[in-house]
């Protein structure tokens, strides 16, 4: 009866002593690109700079992506220091991205995601911006666009010729992600 | 002697199946008690607070009905470290690691585990305020380019005031005062650019280039251009016709004006 007792016990045991086991990702080929407006033209600014990692849990993934502000590249270098200027790139210079996402999202088509971005010095969070998953071999790709705009991280919008850029500076995320 | 040996590993093993039970439950407790009482710790809007070990995840929101789960409800971990929706921007320093998660739950990822040097993730207030007097000589350059625009196109078209059959003094005065307000605001426009702070290790890209190179041009066409125009002034006012080296004039000071639009749009159009 004892015996029994004690097996059934440690079976119950051992399952929760192996809760620990972790999961993580790594981020490879990272592609993120900003967007900014004005009425003479738009601007793109392209950085591959990014590093990302994620750690699972109990079916839980924390997720990190930083990006050196520097890194952003628009083809030229005069516009390039004047955002850094702006964004007070020289004071805070990464962007973070946090999101957390159940380990399961890993098979969906397109997912919601709560981001959290420190840029700036300051904080934004935004809720359920959807992102489209693909999956590669035992790489995922993620896709999407963070609706972010000056405003959010209190930023001045530059100008040009006196003209200010537009408040939208949406962000093109182009992610790939594979397991450690 | 072995029955009591028995009890006391089957006591052993039930303590190690419910430790990490109640340890959960009760690091849930203490979030949700925390919440309720508005903690400072886990409250919105502390960015620096770690991560509840028993948030609710998007895919448990969704699960829950609508009347539960409320319009617009928030993940935990995201209520807890970030400011509430209607203040979604909030000043905040640069967080460089996270505290510690509750015993045996992994530490989320910190920017310490990406690999970037200190060197990039610290921030420099010197750099700052290079950036910033860099940025602000360049406005100034800017303002003070397009203010040059005016005066420059009014010498333009006073020139033919000044030139050709006029015999009156009026028209050339004229043309004269206004070519030396735009070199001399052309000069000082130079200036903020010139001593504008370089910083190391910048490679110069883009439609820039071009800029910089037609300064070379119309750079100099500022310089020739007065001196010309002094001359040819001179010899107008003895009598004379315009001749010599006086009379490219005219055509510097039309390359000048060029190169010196072309230079205003190499950097405000896209090519």
């Amino acid at each position: 009866m004892n015996k029994k007792l004690l097996l059934a016990l440690c079976l119950l045991a051992f399952p929760k002593l192996g809760r620990a086991a972790d999961r993580q990702w790594v981020l490879e080929q990272p592609t993120l690109t900003y967007h900014v407006s004005h009425p003479l033209h738009s601007t793109e600014g392209v950085s591959h700079a990014a590093k990302g990692k994620g750690v699972c849990h109990a079916g839980q993934c924390d997720f990190l992506i930083a990006v050196p502000v520097k890194s952003f590249d628009s083809g030229d270098s005069n516009r390039d220091l004047h955002m850094l200027q702006v964004v007070r790139g020289g004071q805070f210079p990464m962007v973070t991205v946090r999101t957390r996402l159940p380990e399961e999202a890993a098979g969906s088509a397109t997912i919601h995601a709560d981001l959290e971005i420190q840029f700036a010095g300051q904080t934004a969070v935004y809720r359920q911006v959807p992102f489209q998953l693909a999956t590669q071999g035992s790489q995922i790709r993620i896709t999407g666009t963070i609706p972010a705009t000056l405003s959010d991280f209190k930023i001045d919008p530059p100008t040009l010729l006196t003209v200010p850029v537009k408040n939208e500076m949406p962000v093109s995320v182009d992610l790939t992600w594979r397991p450690r | 002697m072995r029955t009591i040996r028995l009890r006391i590993t089957a006591l052993a093993c039930w303590c190690l199946f419910m430790a990490p039970l109640s340890s959960f439950a009760h690091t849930c407790d203490d979030a949700a008690a925390a919440s309720a009482v508005g903690d400072a710790t886990v409250t919105a809007g502390d960015a620096a607070a770690p991560s509840p070990p028993c948030a609710i995840t998007p895919l448990e929101i969704a699960a829950l009905p609508a009347a539960e789960s409320g319009a617009g409800a928030d993940p935990a971990f995201l209520d807890d470290q970030a400011p509430a929706p209607t203040d979604r921007a909030q000043a905040q320093g640069q967080r460089q690691g996270q505290a510690a998660p509750p015993a045996g739950n992994p530490a989320p990822p910190s920017l310490g585990d990406l690999g970037f040097g200190t060197e990039q993730t610290q921030g420099s207030a010197q750099e700052q305020a290079l950036l910033d007097k860099r940025s602000h000589m360049l406005k100034i350059h800017q303002r003070l380019g397009l203010i040059t625009t005016v005066p420059l196109v009014a010498t333009i078209f006073s020139g033919g005031l000044a030139g050709g059959r006029s015999t009156g003094s009026g028209g050339r005065d004229l043309h004269a005062g206004l070519g030396v307000l735009t070199a001399a605001l052309y000069m000082t426009t130079a200036y903020y650019a010139i001593y504008a702070p370089k910083l190391p290790d910048t490679k110069t890209r883009g439609p820039i280039r071009l800029h910089k190179a037609l300064a070379w041009i119309h750079g100099t066409g500022m310089i020739l251009t007065p001196i010309l125009g002094a001359i040819a002034f001179d010899q107008k006012n003895r009598g004379e016709k315009i001749h010599g080296i006086a009379s490219a004039h005219g055509a510097v000071g039309a390359v000048t004006a060029a190169a010196y639009g072309l230079a205003i749009l190499s950097v405000s159009l896209k090519f």
